[in-house]
């Protein structure tokens, strides 16, 4: 089946306006540097998966986090396989299977197994374990502040997905580690990301205190047929279909 | 609402599977099932259900797979396949037009079927079983087979509202697990999840339904169903 959303709105609101002084300052003082070694990147329609990423420094940062607005609009074609999700990870540099990664979703799960709403999820050491919020259904174009951040003392390793909160408990991701945003599709064929109009970002750090900080650059790129459009230092929009 | 297949269940009872030796072997020359509908049960085996989902997974059902080093599991994967039922009493009447409804409420538009994960009356009102979802995935090599069982265990025993329940009725070595599909309402879905592995091929199947819907009521059919799977699996 496909599940179409109307649009509440034709526009998506920007959480905030970039404070590019006080991003940029943060993001140095904080030791974030570009990546240190290459991302990945998008992964070119891996095992029919496809990507759209957005990449930021890596360093001593616990958490990574992300305003954005839910899908006003969403395909995710019905044969128990197929989603669609956005999602923020916190990723060690030195191991992409040290990550917690959080979102919103559309289609197959794990704990939920098939789903044609839209729910938030989490999931740990690159996507092999992975919780979905049942029952936890976001409204169309819901503005949201999605994020993650691991067990660095004192806190736990936590999800916040809008209104809904996912206590991890002890998991630590080795520093440097990385801020990262992805779309991803499994696979393309009626699969609609970010909605398909496509859905605004804008990407935020956390710093060992707890602060969160508007990132101070990123690198893009995505799967064709999907797109990812470079805003400014902080923001992007994804989507596509 | 039959909530155990009874018809199913004795059929299979009757035809006396061997299964206890086979079920749980862990021969490191035997190989992973060949997917096919075979593996698999269908609807009516749960009472007046419909298909919702029914394909192969050319991938596992996992996201956020990076570049770089994968699971073994991941790369050991050959095939796999998912088959969903829905109860007919959720496709129509008046519990579809509250479903539809609450659907509309958050600005999605209905299709075919109602919005899933059910909620609502048709699941406070209804004890037995709503949906079905049935998963089988074979590796290349029992290591991965069980590298990927323990990633699922991991994953669903992860879930705040996850505790472990009562397999015996089933067999060894399988892992049952109740869970809650939102908030404890009355509401929403109650699950018992059944999970196990034959050789290179790892079987879950999930029942979601009302509170009636435990390891203890569907452990019969997860056990038709894991025989089945033996049963089938070079067919």
């Amino acid at each position: 089946m496909e599940v179409t959303m109307r649009a509440h709105s034709r526009f998506v609101a920007l959480i905030s306006a970039p404070a590019m002084a006080v991003a940029l300052g943060a993001t140095f003082a904080s030791g974030l540097l570009a990546p240190l070694n290459a991302v990945a990147g998008c992964n070119g329609g891996y095992g029919g998966h496809y990507y759209t990423n957005a990449v930021s420094g890596s360093g001593n940062t616990p958490g990574t986090g992300a305003n954005t607005n839910t899908w006003t609009h969403w395909s995710v074609a019905n044969n128990g396989v197929n989603f669609s999700d956005e999602a923020v990870w916190l990723i060690s540099s030195s191991n992409n299977n040290n990550a917690i990664e959080g979102g919103i979703y559309s289609g197959s799960g794990s704990n939920v197994a098939w789903t044609n709403s839209v729910l938030p999820y989490y999931t740990t050491n690159n996507g092999a374990n992975e919780h979905d919020g049942a029952g936890d259904n976001f409204s169309a174009n819901q503005a949201i502040f999605m994020w993650v951040q691991d067990d660095t003392v004192p806190r736990l390793a936590y999800a916040q997905i809008g209104p809904y909160g996912f206590q991890i408990g002890y998991y630590f991701v080795n520093k440097p580690a990385e801020n990262y945003s992805q779309g991803e599709t499994y696979n393309n064929n009626g699969v609609w990301m970010g909605g398909g109009s496509g859905e605004t970002f804008y990407g935020k750090w956390q710093d060992t205190s707890g602060n969160w900080n508007p990132w101070g650059f990123h690198n893009d790129c995505a799967d064709y047929p999907y797109y990812n459009t470079h805003l400014n230092n902080q923001q992007w929009t994804s989507g596509g279909y | 609402m039959a909530l155990l297949g009874g018809a199913v269940v004795a059929a299979f009872a009757m035809g006396g599977y061997a299964i206890a030796a086979g079920l749980f072997g862990t021969s490191p020359a035997a190989t992973g099932c060949r997917i096919s509908d075979r593996l698999f049960l269908q609807p009516a085996a749960f009472g007046a259900f419909t298909s919702i989902v029914s394909n192969d997974q050319e991938q596992l059902p996992i996201r956020g797979i990076h570049g770089g080093s994968q699971p073994g599991f991941v790369t050991a994967y050959t095939a796999g396949a998912i088959h969903g039922s829905i109860a007919n009493l959720a496709l129509s009447g008046r519990y579809r037009e509250e479903e539809d409804s609450f659907a509309r409420s958050l600005g999605n538009t209905p299709g075919p079927f109602p919005m899933v994960p059910l909620a609502g009356s048709v699941v406070s009102e209804n004890p037995g079983l709503l949906e079905v979802y049935e998963s089988s995935w074979t590796f290349r090599t029992e290591d991965a087979a069980a590298a990927w069982m323990a990633a699922r265990q991991q994953s669903v025993i992860g879930d705040p509202q996850a505790a472990r329940g009562d397999a015996s009725a089933v067999g060894p070595g399988v892992l049952a697990v109740t869970s809650l599909l939102g908030p404890a309402d009355g509401r929403h879905e109650h699950v018992a999840r059944f999970l196990t592995r034959h050789h290179a091929t790892v079987t879950e199947i999930v029942f979601q339904g009302g509170a009636g819907v435990t390891p203890a009521s569907t452990a019969s059919l997860a056990k038709v169903a894991f025989d089945t799977v033996v049963a089938n699996c070079d067919a």
